[in-house]
């Protein structure tokens, strides 16, 4: 097989909303019964998810005209790994992904040290709180682990799963289509993506705060492992674009670790499962890319778990402080 | 109609939709229900900003590899949500966005909080001028417990608890109100008092008995119910607001409505602690 073939059909919106639809189904039956007062859960619920999605509206639209924005600039293939960091588009649109680092380490933390993930921390957590700090340090650790794990496995020559659907399926755009046309249609696309995956994964999120029972958190509390690991799993599945993760991750402050907090923002930005899933369709080379991308993120994962349950991190965030 | 065409107009009505529904939220005040103040000119902007791109969607030429859209019922979403969220009555939404300020100060890693702040706190909006809790200091409580009240039809002032929501009521009286609580105390009137209002207290202990505080909070029932001074009890109330005159002036405090007066045993201990 050669990556001439067609690609299988694999429709990402469906998997995505598929995934919503099962948690939301599982929350329901795991968390319902809990729920004493089920109207006022529900207003309560209703008023928490619009105030996040308004809030974070402005960011969407902001990453949105971003990434949009970058899409007018020529780069050469011989631009520098800094040049793409600095110009890196925070992108949903599969066929933005071209413009991604090929860097393991570039393409981590260029989503994770965007300046409007970092600005979506400070304003989630408050810049003067510590957890920005910490943030940008431990994030620093974490990508820097990873990225070296990563290249020890071979992984030097990464092609993401965005650009790997984007040389097997999509059409690229028209270097004819006049620059307003392709900035119109690249914003359109990308806001109606970090739309529809803020809509869904706000939603989700804030059910699962509001319906979670006090001795499943008092559980994670005691278990900053197994807290990390959710967290991990839940960034993962909702893939929930860079800037707006802080938002969702801050609702879980203090009832999970500082780890598990860390890592759903960090997950959402660096290996959401919106990045995997579309080179699923792709290919030979296209495909083990996936495969080598899969075992990068498990064992960044696992990185995170590792370093963030440790005791140093609760010293070095009061040091940090 | 060519598909494209038709799920293009689509994403264009959903565009100019969102900013119809944040123009009319913004322009009602209902903005303000759910985001902080500061934050409103930023999302009229992104409003403007889905706008344009709805009419540009409308009116203007579209790429050719235009990458394919469905799937748009999501979008209704939010609509139903914010809908069902104008009903909410507490205080604004967004108070509970963002770290709440006690972890961060629970955990070491600092706080810009001034005093109370459990998860219900409407952060970083001022205090009424009327609030007052009387003489006791406003240390914080660093029960492990710290429910936000917003989820609680019924909000029970429990041993632990008492003192939390004892400040929070008088803090954030608003927070309180039309909603039903639970609590346990002893019995006392005032000679200024009206006939079916009486006060239901805890102590405070600091350090010791000598100068525990009392923690009154003011009851009106019905006069057949009000129960002797010294007696505990255990009401259910609704919690409402009135106005009292003091040598500083009048102010509001917060009432509580009676439903049900139940006489109890006294506690063996019958103190509460600030932490």
């Amino acid at each position: 097989m050669t990556e001439s073939e067609t690609p299988r059909s694999f429709n990402l919106a469906h998997a995505v909303i598929a995934v919503y639809i099962g948690l939301a189904l599982a929350a329901v039956v795991l968390l319902g019964p809990s729920l004493a007062q089920p109207a006022t859960a529900l207003v309560a619920l209703s008023a928490r998810y619009a105030s996040l999605l308004l809030t974070t509206l402005p960011l969407v639209v902001a990453a949105s005209l971003w990434s949009a924005a970058v899409n007018l600039i020529p780069l050469r293939a011989s631009s520098t790994s800094t040049l793409r960091c600095v110009l890196q588009p925070l992108p949903i649109d599969p066929r933005l992904s071209g413009q991604r680092p090929r860097h393991p380490a570039g393409l981590a933390a260029s989503a994770a040290w965007h300046p409007l993930t970092l600005v979506a921390v400070a304003v989630a957590f408050g810049v003067n709180s510590g957890f920005t700090l910490f943030f940008v340090v431990f994030s620093a650790v974490v990508v820097s682990v990873a990225a070296l794990t990563w290249r020890r496995l071979g992984g030097s020559a990464i092609v993401d799963g965005g650009s790997a659907r984007a040389d097997a399926a999509d059409k690229p755009l028209s270097a004819d289509t006049p620059p307003a046309t392709r900035f119109s249609d690249m914003l359109s696309t990308e806001l109606y993506h970090r739309l529809r995956l803020t809509v869904l994964g706000l939603l989700i999120v804030v059910a699962i705060h509001v319906a979670t029972p006090p001795a499943l958190v008092r559980f994670f509390t005691a278990h900053p492992a197994v807290s990390v690991l959710a967290t991990v799993l839940l960034a993962f599945l909702l893939s929930m674009p860079a800037e707006v993760a802080p938002f969702a991750a801050a609702l879980f402050f203090g009832t999970t670790s500082h780890g598990a907090v860390l890592a759903f923002v960090l997950v959402s930005a660096i290996c959401p499962a919106r990045a995997l899933l579309p080179a699923w369709n792709a290919t030979g080379a296209a495909r083990a890319s996936v495969i080598r991308s899969s075992l990068g993120f498990a064992l960044a994962a696992t990185a995170l778990i590792v370093l963030l349950t440790l005791p140093i991190s609760d010293f070095a965030a009061g040091g940090l402080w | 109609m060519n598909t494209e065409l038709l799920k293009r107009r689509l994403w264009a009505a959903i565009l100019l939709g969102y900013f119809a529904a944040i123009l009319v939220l913004a322009l009602s005040g209902g903005l303000l229900r759910f985001v902080e103040p500061r934050a409103v000119r930023a999302i009229v902007l992104s409003a403007g900003v889905m706008a344009m791109l709805g009419v540009a969607r409308l009116i203007g030429p579209v790429a050719p590899s235009g990458s394919p859209q469905h799937g748009f019922v999501v979008f209704l979403l939010p609509l139903v949500f914010v809908l069902i969220g104008t009903r909410y009555s507490g205080p604004p939404a967004s108070a509970f966005l963002g770290v709440d300020r006690s972890a961060l100060a629970a955990v070491g890693l600092g706080s810009d909080s001034q005093g109370i702040s459990p998860a219900a706190l409407q952060l970083g909006r001022p205090h009424n001028a009327d609030s007052h809790a009387g003489t006791v200091p406003r240390e914080i409580s660093s029960v492990a417990e710290d429910p936000s009240i917003i989820d609680m039809q019924t909000v029970r002032f429990d041993e632990e608890l008492f003192f939390r929501y004892y400040s929070l009521i008088y803090e954030q009286r608003d927070l309180f109100e039309g909603r039903s609580v639970v609590l346990r105390g002893f019995v006392g009137r005032e000679p200024s008092f009206a006939a079916q209002r009486f006060y239901v207290a805890r102590r405070l202990l600091w350090c010791c008995t000598l100068d525990a505080s009392l923690l009154p909070l003011l009851v009106e029932s019905d006069r057949g119910a009000v129960p002797r001074e010294g007696q505990w009890v255990e009401i259910e109330a609704v919690v409402d607001a009135t106005q009292i005159s003091s040598d500083s002036g009048t102010q509001t405090v917060p009432l509580l409505r009676a439903t049900a007066v139940r006489e109890v045993e006294a506690p063996e201990f019958e103190y509460v602690f600030p932490f």
